[in-house]
């Protein structure tokens, strides 16, 4: 009577064990890669695989899905201007002739970094000094002038 | 008896010059800038800062007269390579589906840009304004 109670038992432990490994088959990881889950608003149509999960939501956590992918961008372009150039202390100004260039620019979300290639070119104005030098020289000429004078010699004493 | 008498003399030279000086510059800029952008439905508007490499290539021209002599003519050629800080400030506005137009402000603080041949503390600032069409192309 023990033996049967307990061979019943182990029968009862074993229909368990078949039914959940059933079950873990039907919804566990093998076959469930296998499906697409595609997220559809209510009373839509969509010719989808037979294997497709339908997975129904309200239109607030749709937006939030869609909120949360990134927009990324590249913009790019070409680019011309005018340059205003200064070079202190030297020269207050210059007058600006121009400037062409290319723009690129990648933007995730509201962040961008922009790398660009430019050429400008300028120039001062033209300085014009016109001067007068006056230059005086100095210098110092001898001129020798030889005067006779008469020496009179009194006594004898030698000169 | 000798007797010595100095005289000073003096002359005195007029003379005219002229000197004429003109330079002229070349820039090769790459700002590369870091910034934020505030989006309205069709219009953004964004700052940004970073450094800018900048390759200046200086022509200086002087014309020297002194007197009745023919003029000196001298050339020099200047190239300086240096990163400066550039920062920008720009509006775009979308016209079409992937074609914006773009007004840039854009200025460069000398950081490198000192020309030690020439004297000791001489910059080069630079202030622009550039007009351009950009491509949108979404990632």
């Amino acid at each position: 009577m023990c033996q049967c109670q307990l061979a019943g038992f182990c029968l009862l432990i074993l229909l368990q064990l078949g039914m959940q490994a059933q079950t873990s088959l039907h919804s566990g990881g093998t076959q469930s890669e296998m499906l697409d889950t595609v997220y559809i608003a209510p009373d839509t149509i969509k010719s989808v695989r037979v294997d497709t999960v339908f997975e129904y939501i309200d239109e607030n956590i749709r937006s939030k899905i869609m909120k949360k992918q990134p927009a990324i961008a590249i913009m790019c372009g070409p680019q011309i201007g005018v340059d205003i150039s200064r070079m202190y202390p030297l020269y207050s100004k210059t007058s600006n002739l121009g400037k062409a260039g290319f723009n690129g620019m990648f933007v995730y979300n509201t962040l961008f970094v922009n790398v660009g290639v430019s050429v400008a070119t300028n120039q001062t104005a033209n300085i014009h000094y016109s001067k007068h030098y006056t230059d005086f020289h100095h210098w110092i000429d001898t001129v020798k002038t030889v005067l006779d004078e008469y020496i009179e010699i009194i006594g004898s004493d030698t000169i | 008896m000798i007797k010595k008498t100095y005289i000073p003399k003096t002359d005195t030279v007029l003379s005219d010059s002229t000197f004429s000086h003109k330079n002229q510059y070349w820039n090769i800029q790459i700002p590369i800038e870091f910034g934020y952008i505030y989006k309205s439905k069709k219009t953004w508007f964004g700052f940004g800062i970073g450094p800018c490499i900048r390759l200046i290539m200086t022509h200086s021209s002087n014309s020297v007269i002194i007197g009745d002599s023919s003029f000196v003519q001298e050339k020099n050629y200047l190239h300086n390579l240096v990163v400066d800080i550039g920062g920008m400030v720009f509006i775009k506005r979308k016209i079409k589906r992937n074609i914006w137009t773009t007004a840039y402000i854009s200025g460069i603080v000398p950081l490198q840009s000192n020309y030690q041949n020439y004297n000791r503390n001489l910059f080069n600032q630079s202030l622009s304004l550039s007009l351009g069409l950009e491509y949108y192309l979404r990632l």
